[in-house]
């Protein structure tokens, strides 16, 4: 089960939610310390938590979390003390920082932060979308399903890989274009 | 215009000629590569919110960081908590008080030495029970200790059963409308039974569940008091009325046999609940013979029904 690394990691990779409690679990007494030794309040020591098992979990899916002995668990506890770092403003070596744990090193916590509000806008905008929109956005890049599986299992209405794709990228369209209406990002 | 796939360009599924002329296309063509990443960064922000909201309705539900319950969280705890302690005092006065008169302890005394409740039996039915009865046509008669048995055999007239016969479709006797009709009428194994006294701290839950006409879960209870006292009439009475009320005559009938022997002032009843136990087993030669032996014994209680079962057993 999630006692094994491995099968812990390809858990968390697909975002389950047993192994996002266990993740969760292991860290909470870390991230209460942090907090306490920080001074963060109890709302700053959720939202750590949140967004470090978000990290891990963000960069399993992406490849810069390669799975190696080590536990997630030792990975998101790095996250931890980046994302603390990063919101006292105190830039200390890395070494002592992370003393012995397995730091993710590509983690940039001020793009991490700056992204996160424009994320937030999207998801916004995104629950205004339809249903059916919503929901083949979500088995994509949530559930990160393959269209053939889609097609496959019958998830949805469409039984052809590009009727499918051609309504995603409609929604897709639908949705970067009002977020360029909101003003959240030129680039869309 | 050449259509590309930015959506498989992204998922890294372009190979060959396809990957090569895309990469073309997006060097020599500044739009298309802002169009690109315009793409890779919506979809890259959906993933994040979406699995950001996700380990946000997870971690909700788990509170990791043993977060404090804010002040409702503790009305609503403190309160579920006195609820509960006030429920459970009342289930557990509500059974006390839902114990019939007491029964002998052990079934070896003789009767007339024993401390218990004598129930009276009137014309209108028996005694009982509880402050929230079930049953509208049973009373509850004010019990005196330490009084002699006075079971008047040939009570006038039996109340109308409250309650319907078991379900029996299925069984093999031959059923038909008018028969169903009547083993409901005649179904005259409301509780407590008129003769068996309980004793009120041994069977209180029993007396309870039984009537709430709760059959499976009395039968668990009984099943659980048989392991400190197998041998006991009570115990394999109740078991035997369980058993015919959940529609199982057999399994009745083998805890209704020969306790007569023991208990004498049982038999009419017993003789009565054997022979709906075969009735409903569908057993016509062995029912007609029970029967009989109600309907010719003058004064027996049951004898007016089993007559009319017998009319149309014909």
């Amino acid at each position: 089960m999630l006692t094994d690394n491995r099968a812990f990691y390809e858990a968390l990779g697909r975002a389950e939610t047993p192994s996002i409690k266990l993740l969760a679990e292991k860290i909470g007494y870390n991230v209460r310390q942090t907090a306490l030794q920080a001074r963060l309040s109890p709302e700053d020591a959720e939202e750590l938590l949140n967004d470090a098992v978000v990290i891990t979990i963000a960069n399993i899916r992406n490849g810069k979390f390669q799975f190696t002995e080590f536990s997630p668990v030792t990975y998101a506890k790095g996250v931890v003390r980046k994302l603390i770092a990063n919101r006292l403003r105190s830039v200390k070596p890395e070494s002592e920082a992370i003393g012995d744990l397995h730091l993710p090193s590509d983690l940039d916590a001020d793009i991490y932060l700056q992204d996160r509000e424009r994320q937030a806008i999207v998801g916004k905008l995104l629950n205004q979308m339809g249903e059916s929109c919503r929901v083949l956005i979500h088995m994509k890049y949530f559930n990160q399903l393959k269209d053939e599986e889609i097609i496959h299992q019958g998830l949805t209405i469409y039984t052809s890989v590009g009727s499918l794709k051609s309504k995603r990228s409609q929604c897709l369209k639908k949705l970067a274009e009002i977020a360029r209406q909101a003003g959240i990002n030129e680039v869309f | 215009m050449k259509y590309f796939d930015i959506d498989a360009y992204l998922d890294g599924a372009l190979t060959g000629e396809a990957l090569a002329a895309f990469e073309t296309e997006l060097r020599g063509n500044p739009d298309f590569a802002q169009e690109v990443a315009a793409f890779k960064q919506l979809t890259a922000d959906i993933e994040m919110q979406t699995l950001r909201e996700h380990v946000t309705t997870v971690l909700k539900e788990t509170n990791p960081l043993g977060k404090k319950p804010n002040l409702w969280c503790h009305i609503v705890m403190v309160g579920g908590v006195i609820a509960g302690i006030l429920i459970t005092y009342l289930v557990y006065i509500h059974a006390r008080s839902a114990v019939v008169p007491p029964m002998p302890p052990t079934d070896n005394r003789p009767l007339d030495t024993l401390s218990y409740i004598t129930p009276q039996i009137t014309d209108n039915q028996s005694y009982t029970i509880t402050e929230k009865q079930t049953n509208p046509s049973l009373k509850v008669t004010p019990v005196i200790k330490n009084a002699p048995v006075q079971i008047d055999p040939k009570p006038a007239k039996l109340p109308t059963p409250v309650y319907s016969s078991p379900n029996i479709t299925g069984k093999k006797l031959n059923l038909n409308k008018n028969l169903q009709m009547l083993l409901d009428k005649i179904w005259h194994a409301q509780f407590p039974p008129y003769c068996v006294m309980l004793d009120s701290s041994r069977f209180a839950l029993v007396a309870h569940q039984l009537i709430n006409r709760d059959f499976t879960v009395a039968l668990e209870s009984l099943e659980m008091e048989a392991r400190n006292t197998p041998q006991n009439d009570t115990l394999h009475f109740l078991k035997g009325y369980c058993l015919l009320e959940m529609g199982e005559g057999t399994g009745a009938l083998h805890f209704f046999e020969h306790l007569e022997d023991r208990q004498p002032n049982w038999e009419m009843q017993l003789e009565w609940y054997r022979a709906l136990s075969v009735l409903i087993e569908g057993d016509a030669e062995k029912t007609v013979p029970k029967f009989k032996k109600i309907a010719f014994a003058n004064g027996h209680r049951y004898q007016k029904p089993s007559l009319e079962i017998l009319k149309l057993l014909k």
